[in-house]
């Protein structure tokens, strides 16, 4: 069994009146893909942005209950958030390259906006998360040039190699390949995979099969609650739930 | 009945296409004659030497080029911090009363003639220090607020959600967020804002009347009097000399050609509208 | 909660930009207040000396140092009342004419041009309405609308420098504002409505008359209020040709003054306290003018978004 990075106790998020979820437990195993699945709207996206405290940079929103980041709440009131944020890497639904920066900067503005200015430690975390993601050899050449002249697949691998390069623990991906084109979805798959070594993943997920392709664990959520969790093989060979036995057979 | 229904349709069409034609033609005729009267002194003499004397109809409009360009300069360091400050609050902080208010006075500040502004400057700063630069840069720097206010809340207002929540995932405060990332990302449009503030303001003639005296002395700096190229045009053409006449045509197509390659370029390259307040 | 844990909150949530850019929106605030206090505080001795006087007193004499803003509340009032009803007209013509009669290839050069017309300087306007405005309302706007001398309005001869001549500059200016928040309204009524409507054998007339116009009503009401506080406050283009005299008169061929213009065109002459101060008041009595326009256009704005 592995250790648990990251756990929600009695977590519930109220968007102005209305509760989008409702006492999620949840234990999220470290250096594992946890897939979160469900229908759109069950509150999948914020879940996610629940765990890294993106949710405080919009109005109407109220948390309620714990996110035990290695065992220390994030929601504690001595904690501050951007910590947090630095901890635990985010990778958007939509390709979200800062279009006006190069794809050098895209890779290092986390770390510029820090204080690091050190040129020859930069160019190091530049080739590193780069090559991590596959796609040093496709942009060596272009550094300078804008990201936004990337394709989509190579500009989600762009937003993870940025999420990466702050050296983060966790990392979330909120639906990152529904934007993409089969073959770049592969892509980003198989990186999933690699980067797991390393790093503790959850990931949103609409795509049944995706889950079931890349997940150690996966979770199901309807309506905002968490309707079942564990091993990704159990869960879908062997629901304990009629529910989630319908969604993983596609009939929901 | 249905005839009838008709000859209405047609008729509206008729007078519809005559409104229009209305306001085109004197577009057409003011740009036609200020070319065509401009151009008899639009030389190098004109952009090149002051005028020679009080009296004389020589020389050209050197004093109200430097005047103008010293004004607007002064305008824009009045203005652009306060309006892209406040663009700021009320795109990412705004809440509550306090932003109620000020958002309100923004538009009354747009909604202010501009003539009065003049007069508050004489008011608060010619009294003090004169005619003077610094009065009309004042003024014209009140008058451009709300366009740089609005142009900055506009563009940040536009940064793609996405955008900054990519952001403050990178786990940096939101000052940072906001002034690297999204003023970034929003940095084309907020500059096509701050040229569309400088070109409402550089043919603004009014509030400098009061302001900054006029005179036909190259300006020696901040508190000294000053002329400006819309003041000379207003001064020249009351005045009964036929050169001078001649002067206010010329410094009038310099003034259009400015203000239009600035709303155009802008607008076009840009692809913004006008805004107007 | 402690104290401490409030404060370490505090310290958490506090962001330097935010602080910074309220101070410079309060800033603002502070500024106003300045403004106004300084107008009322310079209008005081002409107050003081007339009462309430000054607003109805119809003899402006400064070499008699007698101050009256009647005429100028009466130019500012019949140019600026005339103006916006022309503009109303046209701009409705003109937005029609733009959206639903020219091919859409044309429409946003069309819209474009007349938007030109807002970036065009006004003493660039002045000029040309002194030279050209002038002398077409003298020789041959007078004759064409000689039939109708018998009416008070159109009475009396003309040098060409009036009310009418500051009219069709104003017209001129302020048509374009009204006619770009129309045709922006009229361009955003959804197309199903207008195809249901042709759908029932509605002429492109009807259409606009069922659909578009209602459903533009707010957006207009809102450009014209708009235009017509530009109106009121339009210095240059107005003092170039509305002939500068202090006096009320029917005939809209007279000279005559308003708010904008005397404050332009006495306030370097004047030489005595009261006379600034005077020329500060009739500044004080515009900007009523334009802020209490702006305060109605708000409130019958929320009036038609509350039906």
């Amino acid at each position: 069994m592995f250790g648990i990075k990251i756990e929600t106790k009695d977590l519930s998020v109220w968007y102005k009146d209305k509760q989008i979820l409702k006492e999620i437990f949840l234990s999220i195993p470290e250096k594992q893909i946890t897939a979160i699945m469900g229908p759109s709207g069950c509150g999948k996206t914020t879940l996610l942005k629940a765990l890294n405290r993106l949710l405080d940079i919009h109005e109407g929103y109220k948390v309620s209950g714990e996110v035990l980041l290695d065992g220390n709440n994030v929601y504690d009131p001595k904690v501050n958030p951007m910590e947090i944020r630095a901890r635990i890497g985010m990778v958007f639904q939509k390709p979200s390259p800062f279009p006006h920066l190069s794809i050098y900067d895209n890779v290092v503005v986390g770390l510029k906006l820090r204080g690091i200015t050190d040129k020859k430690y930069l160019d190091d975390v530049v080739k590193e998360v780069l090559n991590k993601v596959g796609l040093w050899d496709e942009v060596k050449d272009r550094l300078e040039s804008s990201a936004a002249k990337l394709s989509g697949g190579q500009q989600q691998r762009l937003c993870i190699a940025r999420a990466l390069a702050l050296n983060p623990e966790v990392l979330l991906l909120d639906e990152p390949t529904s934007a993409l084109d089969p073959i770049s979805a592969a892509k980003i798959e198989s990186l999933l995979l690699d980067l797991k070594k390393e790093y503790t993943i959850i990931i949103v997920t609409h795509n049944i099969q995706q889950a079931a392709r890349i997940s150690d664990y996966a979770a199901f959520l309807y309506m905002g609650q968490l309707i079942e969790f564990g091993k990704t093989q159990e869960i879908f060979t062997n629901p304990k739930n009629e529910l989630t036995e319908k969604y993983v057979e596609g009939r929901m | 009945m249905k005839r009838l229904r008709n000859l209405i349709d047609k008729s509206y069409t008729a007078l519809a296409a005559c409104s229009f034609f209305i306001l085109v033609l004197p577009l057409l005729h003011i740009i036609g004659s200020i070319i065509i009267n401009g151009l008899k002194r639009f030389d190098l003499e004109l952009i090149t030497s002051p005028p020679k004397s009080l009296l004389s109809a020589g020389g050209g409009i050197l004093h109200a080029i430097v005047g103008t360009a010293m004004v607007v300069f002064v305008a824009m360091i009045i203005s652009l911090p306060i309006g892209f400050l406040t663009g700021i609050y009320l795109a990412e902080f705004a809440r509550g009363k306090l932003a109620q208010i000020i958002r309100a006075l923004i538009t009354t500040i747009a909604g202010i003639p501009s003539i009065i502004v003049g007069v508050f400057a004489y008011t608060i700063i010619v009294v003090v220090y004169g005619f003077s630069v610094l009065a009309g840069g004042f003024a014209l720097g009140f008058i451009s607020i709300p366009y740089v206010v609005r142009s900055t809340e506009e563009a940040l207002k536009a940064v793609p959600i996405e955008i900054k929540e990519a952001g403050f995932s990178l786990g940096i405060p939101r000052w940072k967020v906001i002034l690297f990332i999204d003023v970034g990302y929003a940095k084309s449009r907020i500059i096509a804002g701050f040229l569309l503030a400088l070109a409402r303001v550089i043919g603004e003639t009014a509030p400098l009347i009061v302001t900054i005296l006029g005179g036909i002395n190259i300006p020696s700096g901040l508190f000294s009097p000053a002329n400006a190229i819309p003041l000379v045009i207003y001064q020249y053409a009351l005045s009964p000399f036929k050169a001078w006449h001649d002067i206010a045509w010329s410094a009038a197509l310099l003034l259009l050609i400015i203000a239009l390659v600035m709303n155009l370029g802008v607008r076009y390259y840009l692809k913004i509208k006008a805004i107007y307040y | 909660m402690s104290i401490l844990t409030k404060v370490r909150k505090w310290f958490l949530r506090f962001d330097p930009l935010g602080s910074i850019s309220a101070f410079s929106g309060v800033f603002l605030v502070v500024l106003i207040a300045v403004f106004i206090a300084a107008l009322l505080y310079h209008s005081a001795p002409v107050f003081e000396k007339f009462g309430l006087n000054f607003i109805t007193g119809g003899t402006w004499n400064p070499m008699k140092d007698i101050y009256g803003a009647l005429p100028f509340i009466w130019g500012t009032f019949i140019t600026s009342a005339i103006a916006i009803v022309l503009a109303v007209v046209l701009s409705y013509g003109a937005a029609y004419f733009i959206v639903e009669i020219a091919p859409l290839k044309l429409r946003e050069f069309l819209s474009s041009i007349v938007e030109l017309i807002v970036a065009i300087p006004s003493v660039i306007i002045g000029l040309w309405g002194m030279f050209y405005v002038v002398p077409f309302v003298r020789d041959t706007l007078k004759s064409i609308l000689s039939p109708l001398s018998s009416i008070p309005l159109f009475g009396g001869t003309t040098s060409g420098y009036s009310y009418m001549a500051a009219i069709i500059v104003l017209t001129f200016m302020i048509t374009p504002i009204s006619t770009s928040f129309i045709k922006n309204a009229m361009e955003s009524v959804p197309i199903e409505l207008k195809e249901a409507a042709y759908a029932l054998g509605a002429t492109k007339y009807e259409v606009f008359r069922i659909v578009s116009r209602p459903l533009a009503r707010r957006s207009a009401l809102a450009g014209v209020v708009l235009a017509y506080g530009r109106a009121i406050g339009e210095t240059m283009a107005v003092v170039m040709v509305i002939g500068n005299s202090p006096t009320i008169s029917i005939s809209l061929f007279n000279p005559g003054y308003t708010l904008a213009a005397v404050i332009a065109n006495e306030f370097l002459e004047a030489t005595t306290t009261l006379h600034v101060s005077a020329l500060i008041a009739l500044g004080a009595i515009l900007l009523a003018w334009s802020l209490i326009v702006n305060i109605l256009a708000a409130f019958v704005l929320r009036l038609v978004r509350a039906q």
